[in-house]
């Protein structure tokens, strides 16, 4: 009787955790479909006499779920003068520099990346000798197919990911770039109140024929002339004849400024001597302060001038 | 008791093969004293020819820094953010999945966009559809909608009224357009096919790690489209600043 028991109930424990199992296999597969992907690096800023040739390891990693993927290079613009691109359908010869040297790979060509794994790419540019000195600039976008299961009504997302390219081909060793501050200001008021945020806009021009990286710092003195900050400039990249917002490393955040005070921005070219300035004079005052006590003021007076009459 | 015994084997081997594809994918190499990303380990993929001159000992590396020779010169990365985080884009559910539309009843759907841009100077989304939602291998299709009063690709607008139909998007969270004052804007997609150019949906001039923001997918149709499975496919490009 007890074996028979015994017997029983362990069938009932199997049947419990064979369909415990294959809830669990089933309800993996209904899962929603990922895409993850990572490039490294994310920029590539390249200086190639005509003639010479590079090779650079690009690494894309999928976190998500398998899926096959493409890379493939694509001419980019600026989009706006924060850094940001725009990619380009415009046909560029220069397209032709780039191959892949995988020995099982060219650009276009799609190929599995397994969930987890990763795959490196070996993306070549060659410049031929008669390429014109000027500048390119593009992406390598990775384009992303996965599988996915869509049985109604609904949309089906794809993804991209891609690393930015500026390349240069000149012939000369020097570049010699030049920018210029088309505008040093501040976002708001021009008399700022001593508890404003103060964001600075420093608008670049680089005047010359190849990309640039620009290096300098905007220093703040009081009304004293004695240097009261020194806020480096990210080095951003400056697309050649273009024009970008520099940004500072840091903010600054004086505790309770007062008076006239004098920003001076100064840019300088990466390898360069070609130094640019600007200098912007701006008043902090805590107006919003002394508004707020002379409206206390003035309603204390008419309410004891009311007092006094009656 | 033969055949439990049975039973219990089969089930040990079963598990066998199942426990171990939970630790499948394990690539990173962690511990809590030290990580290791972007290592060179198996860099043996690629020519390693050069024109006239040694570069694949210096150029051909997974590391950020900058490397020069005669005739060339090679920046990879950003040397001057110090990180070891690549470029990664995340969409969290490919499969956009309205089920059975009801005529005159708001279906949506979400899904999440993951931007990690942490050695890059910002970054942007950008997104289209491959074409207006259409039944399939027909040329029906749903429109893309024009909200309560008019929205585009390019302008948001609130879409709250049943009897506006058409398929649109919202997008909430971090970096996200400030035309979508809150859950009830919605915008077109740019459809690909009308030559109409990929919007931006995410973008920021900042180094950022994990910035995420949900899209809400939402469609509306008329009692009198035809009935049937409509389909279409949104494209999400993320890219670094440079």
């Amino acid at each position: 009787m007890w074996r028979r028991v015994s017997t029983a109930k362990f069938r009932f424990a199997v049947i419990g955790i064979v369909f415990s199992i294959l809830y669990l296999v089933s309800s993996k597969i209904a899962e929603a479909q990922t895409l993850s992907l990572s490039i490294w690096p994310p920029i590539l800023e390249v200086t190639l006499k005509p003639g010479k040739s590079i090779t650079q390891v690009y690494r894309v990693k999928n976190s998500g779920d398998d899926t096959v993927v493409m890379a493939q290079v694509v001419p980019f613009e600026a989009a706006g003068e924060l850094g940001q691109v725009k990619l380009s359908s415009t046909p560029n010869p220069a397209l032709a520099y780039f191959s892949l040297q995988n020995a099982d790979l060219d650009l276009g060509q799609s190929f599995t990346l397994k969930s987890g794994a990763s795959q490196e790419l070996v993306l070549k540019i060659i410049v031929p000798p008669t390429a014109t000195n000027g500048d390119h600039y593009f992406t390598l976008l990775i384009d992303a197919d996965t599988q996915s299961l869509l049985t109604a009504s609904g949309a089906k997302a794809a993804g991209s990911i891609g690393g930015n390219i500026l390349l240069s081909i000149t012939d000369s060793e020097v570049l010699n770039q030049t920018a210029k501050i088309e505008e040093l200001s501040l976002k708001g008021l021009k008399i700022k109140d001593s508890f404003d945020t103060f964001d600075f806009i420093a608008r670049v021009k680089n005047s010359s024929d190849h990309f640039l990286k620009a290096v300098g710092q905007l220093t703040i003195t009081n009304t004293f002339g004695r240097k009261i900050a020194t806020l480096p400039f990210r080095a951003d990249n400056i697309l050649a004849q273009s024009i970008r917002q520099l940004v500072t490393q840091d903010s600054w955040e004086p505790v309770l400024p007062l008076g006239r005070y004098t920003a001076t921005a100064t840019v300088t070219p990466e390898n360069s001597t070609n130094t640019t300035s600007q200098t912007l004079i701006f008043w902090v005052l805590p107006y919003k302060a002394l508004l707020a006590i002379a409206l206390v003021s003035l309603f204390y007076y008419l309410l004891k001038t009311k007092k006094r009459l009656k | 008791m033969r055949n439990s015994l049975k039973f219990a084997l089969f089930f040990l081997a079963l598990l066998a093969f199942i426990i171990p594809s939970a630790v499948e994918g394990q690539s990173s190499l962690d511990s809590p004293s030290y990580r290791i990303k972007f290592s060179n380990f198996n860099m043996t993929s690629g020519s390693k020819s050069s024109d006239g001159y040694n570069i694949l000992d210096t150029v051909g590396q997974t590391a950020a820094g900058l490397f020069t020779s005669s005739g060339f010169k090679v920046k990879a990365g950003f040397p001057y953010i110090t990180t070891i985080i690549p470029f990664a884009f995340s969409i969290s559910n490919l499969s956009l999945d309205f089920g059975t539309l009801t005529p005159q009843t708001f279906d949506t759907v979400t899904n999440t966009l993951t931007v990690s841009a942490g050695g890059a100077g910002g970054y942007t989304v950008n997104a289209a559809e491959d074409h207006p939602m259409r039944l399939s291998d027909t040329a029906i299709y749903i429109a893309d909608t024009t909200c309560d009063t008019s929205c585009s690709e390019t302008a948001a607008d609130v879409w709250t009224s049943t009897t506006k139909y058409g398929f649109g998007y919202n997008m909430s969270g971090n970096d996200v357009p400030a035309a979508f004052v809150n859950s009830t804007y919605f915008k077109q997609w740019a459809d690909l096919s009308a030559a109409e150019s990929p919007q931006t949906v995410m973008s920021s001039a900042s180094v950022g790690e994990n910035r995420t923001a949900t899209v809400t997918y939402k469609i509306n149709t008329a009692a009198t489209q035809a009935a049937g499975e409509y389909q279409t496919q949104i494209r999400f490009v993320a890219t670094p600043g440079y």
